[in-house]
């Protein structure tokens, strides 16, 4: 083999062996565990904290107000979607929730009473969610607008509407718009 | 005399440059197996210490799961702009509230009567959509909520030249941020417009289906938001399911399909004038 060719051979086997070495280094461990990326990636998104939390929840203290949403116009809606993110008061509760434990004197069981947690008022105002009762709030979704339809969500021209200085929630009960 | 005098001190001055210059050169080389060295040993001490909790606390559900094909509908027939949708993903993903930054919006589009379109979306629809064209002059009119498509054979995907947008094994289209270096390629490619380089962070950010959430056993947050139903996230796989059985009995459509990205968004009642 000529002397220029054997050289060659040997500069490349160099530059490729540290390649190699510098790619073990430098790779992140969960490199190709799904695809040409870094599976940890996934991972790492997925473990995200939510901050609206699961509808269910609410009616966990709040059954006053789940129960005069069933069956309502608004039955639907989650709480969350005027009321905002839960993901706080929940935190609230759940590091306060060893005041509103009763024990049932029949069964002895612990739960927590519903009307002692609604009856609390020391809640930072960090905690608390929106109470929406201004007359925008509505009309995000019930202002006239072409562009809606009618069978799906009622609409009202604010302008010729009873007494325009009124709030809308003042007539309109926001959980049982309807009653 | 003084000429002789005049060329040492040239030579002198010549020498002295061309020690100045290997002096520079030795010097390149250093730092340069200072730098190699340096980033090896960064990549070996950082490996295992990032989040090492976080990441073990999400194996425990199957993340991700290759059975699933994540996928997308909305109903524009249910859709009624409020925005609820675009207001709950920005807090739920932490997106910059300055109304240019939107992983989902809605727009209104107003077809007036002389055939000219009207197409707005002011903020993102956050603060609810209003009728800016007065009703004689409508035609018709409608919302189209926009937000990430899942595409199977995604632009952005492929012009990334660090492979930091990937296709996750259940169908929804991430990006690894550290591995962004916020070139603003993908931005460009995505025919869809749903990308944006994120003044926190300077790297790209977009919809991830809620990912987290998904994971999690709940909807994504606009999903969760939607007053009225229009949005519906579901696996393309489950053929019983409702997503794939919404998909059947609508006339569904996805946008753009001429530039065969093979989008999972699918819209019912997309008007010809949004494709």
């Amino acid at each position: 083999m000529p002397q220029q060719v054997t050289r060659l051979l040997i500069v490349f086997a160099v530059f490729i062996g540290m390649f190699l070495v510098a790619a073990a280094f430098l790779k992140p461990a969960s490199f190709g565990e799904y695809g040409h990326y870094r599976g940890n990636a996934i991972k790492e998104i997925a473990a995200k904290e939510i901050k609206f939390v699961d509808r269910k929840s609410c009616a966990n203290c709040h059954n006053d107000n789940s129960d005069a949403l069933a069956g309502a116009e608004h039955a639907l809606i989650n709480c969350q979607t005027c009321h905002g993110p839960g993901y706080k008061h929940n935190q609230w509760f759940e590091q306060n929730k060893s005041r509103f434990m009763r024990q049932d004197p029949a069964s002895g069981i612990w739960t927590v009473d519903t009307i002692l947690v609604r009856a609390a008022k020391d809640i930072p105002e960090e905690y608390k969610l929106l109470k929406p009762n201004e007359r925008d709030a509505c009309l995000k979704c019930h202002a006239i607008n072409a562009a809606r339809r009618e069978k799906v969500v009622r609409q009202i021209d604010v302008t010729d509407h009873y007494d325009v200085k009124k709030k809308c929630v003042e007539c309109h009960p926001p959980h049982a718009p309807n009653s | 005399m003084p000429s002789s005098a005049c060329s040492k001190f040239l030579i002198q001055n010549k020498m002295e440059t061309e020690k100045d210059k290997s002096k520079t050169r030795r010097d390149f080389f250093k730092a340069s197996a200072l730098v190699a060295t340096g980033l090896a040993l960064n990549a070996v001490v950082m490996k295992p210490g990032r989040a090492a909790a976080e990441i073990e606390r999400a194996t425990a559900a199957k993340i991700p799961d290759p059975d699933v094909q994540y996928g997308f509908a909305i109903d524009l027939d249910k859709c009624i702009g409020c925005g609820n949708c675009a207001k709950a993903c920005k807090i739920e993903n932490d997106v910059p509230q300055e109304p240019f930054y939107f992983r989902t919006w809605v727009e209104q589009y107003v077809v007036k009567c002389d055939e000219t379109m009207k197409i707005e979306s002011p903020n993102g629809g956050i603060d609810g959509l209003k009728q800016s064209v007065s009703k004689e002059g409508i035609e018709k009119s409608f919302f189209v909520p926009k937000m990430c498509n899942h595409c199977a054979k995604s632009p952005c995907e492929q012009v990334c030249p660090v492979g930091a947008t990937f296709r996750s094994p259940d169908g929804v289209v991430l990006i690894d941020k550290e591995y962004c270096i916020g070139c603003g390629y993908c931005v460009q490619s995505c025919p869809y417009g749903c990308r944006y380089i994120s003044p926190i962070t300077h790297t790209v950010d977009k919809c991830t289906m809620c990912y987290h959430r998904l994971k999690k056993g709940l909807q994504p947050a606009c999903v969760e938001a939607c007053p009225t139903g229009a949005r519906m996230q579901g696996n393309l796989r489950d053929k019983d399911g409702p997503l794939v059985k919404f998909i059947k009995e609508h006339n569904c459509r996805v946008l753009k399909p001429h530039l065969n990205t093979a989008p999972k968004l699918f819209y019912n009642s997309l008007s010809e004038k949004v494709i």
